[in-house]
């Protein structure tokens, strides 16, 4: 996979087709365990393109939604956003589109520890 | 069913066919042990650690998205493995997964547990570990539409005629 576009708070990233991500090779579709894979790399490039500087992440769930079956003909784009980020944990979405597509294979939410927490600041006495 | 550590040993490649159909499993070099020599009721799923698999080079660790694929390629076999003749494969319709703790660079297992085998939805549970069947790396589960094969063949026969 490589990366692909930018945009905001969100980022995509690309995956091609190959041999190696079918999962129903005679009617050529894309395995959804490769998506799932897309998906989580994506999310937590959001995550770490979110935060303020570089650290640790690691995913804690990641919940996906296959809506349609997903053919092999094009790119697979992933889009995905971190939409809140505590001391603890960020939260992540995603949604997968076929290249030139504008309706989604799949769509996720998902959830990822920072491993090296931030401590609150206490307000000064 | 607890400390199931199976000799990696004892693992045999998953069958032909299989491969065949679903490539990605072949690609992810998945493995199969069968129950008795697992000790187990059901097989166990084996992915034998490959320095590709590392997803986090920092930790290391291997990457989440393979793990969740190793453990979505589990149910699925886990549902095809004793389907004979022709099959038609089920569709994912959903999958949710639960990181409990790191998977280190080493081999994985996987067992399944299908919690529900309707007319149309099946609903399996997938544990993956790696040194200690009581110390999980991940929980998983996955809901498939199902098509019963032989059942709806009879039925089309009878819509048409």
């Amino acid at each position: 996979m490589f990366a692909y576009d930018l945009d905001g708070d969100r980022v995509c990233l690309a995956m091609p087709c190959e041999t190696d991500t079918l999962g129903d090779a005679e009617r050529g579709l894309v395995h959804t365990g490769a998506l799932t894979a897309l998906i989580d790399s994506s999310c937590g490039m959001a995550v770490l393109h979110k935060l303020p500087a570089h650290e640790p992440i690691a995913t804690l769930d990641l919940r996906v939604d296959y809506l349609r079956a997903t053919p092999s003909d094009r790119n697979i784009l992933c889009w995905a956003w971190c939409h809140r980020v505590t001391p603890n944990v960020a939260f992540t979405r995603a949604e997968v589109f076929l290249e030139g597509s504008d309706e989604p294979v799949a769509v996720s939410s998902g959830s990822f520890m920072r491993l090296k927490p931030v401590k609150k600041k206490r307000a000064a006495q | 069913m607890n400390n199931i550590q199976p000799d990696p040993g004892l693992a045999r490649p998953l069958p032909h066919g299989l491969l065949q159909r679903i490539p990605h499993v072949r690609h992810l070099g998945m493995q199969l042990i069968a129950p008795e020599k697992a000790d187990a009721s059901t097989p166990v799923f084996y992915l034998p650690f490959q320095d590709r698999l590392v997803g986090n080079t920092y930790l290391p660790a291997l990457h989440g998205g393979a793990v969740a694929s190793f453990m979505e390629n589990a149910a699925l076999l886990h549902l095809l493995i004793n389907q004979q003749g022709d099959f038609r494969l089920p569709k994912a319709i959903d999958f949710n997964i639960d990181y409990v703790r790191s998977a280190g660079p080493r081999d994985t297992f996987a067992l399944c547990e299908v919690a529900k085998l309707g007319r149309r939805v099946a609903l399996v549970n997938i544990r993956c570990w790696q040194r200690h069947y009581d110390r999980p790396s991940a929980l998983a589960r996955i809901h498939y539409l199902w098509e019963e094969l032989e059942t709806p063949s009879e039925l089309a026969e009878d819509i048409t005629t």
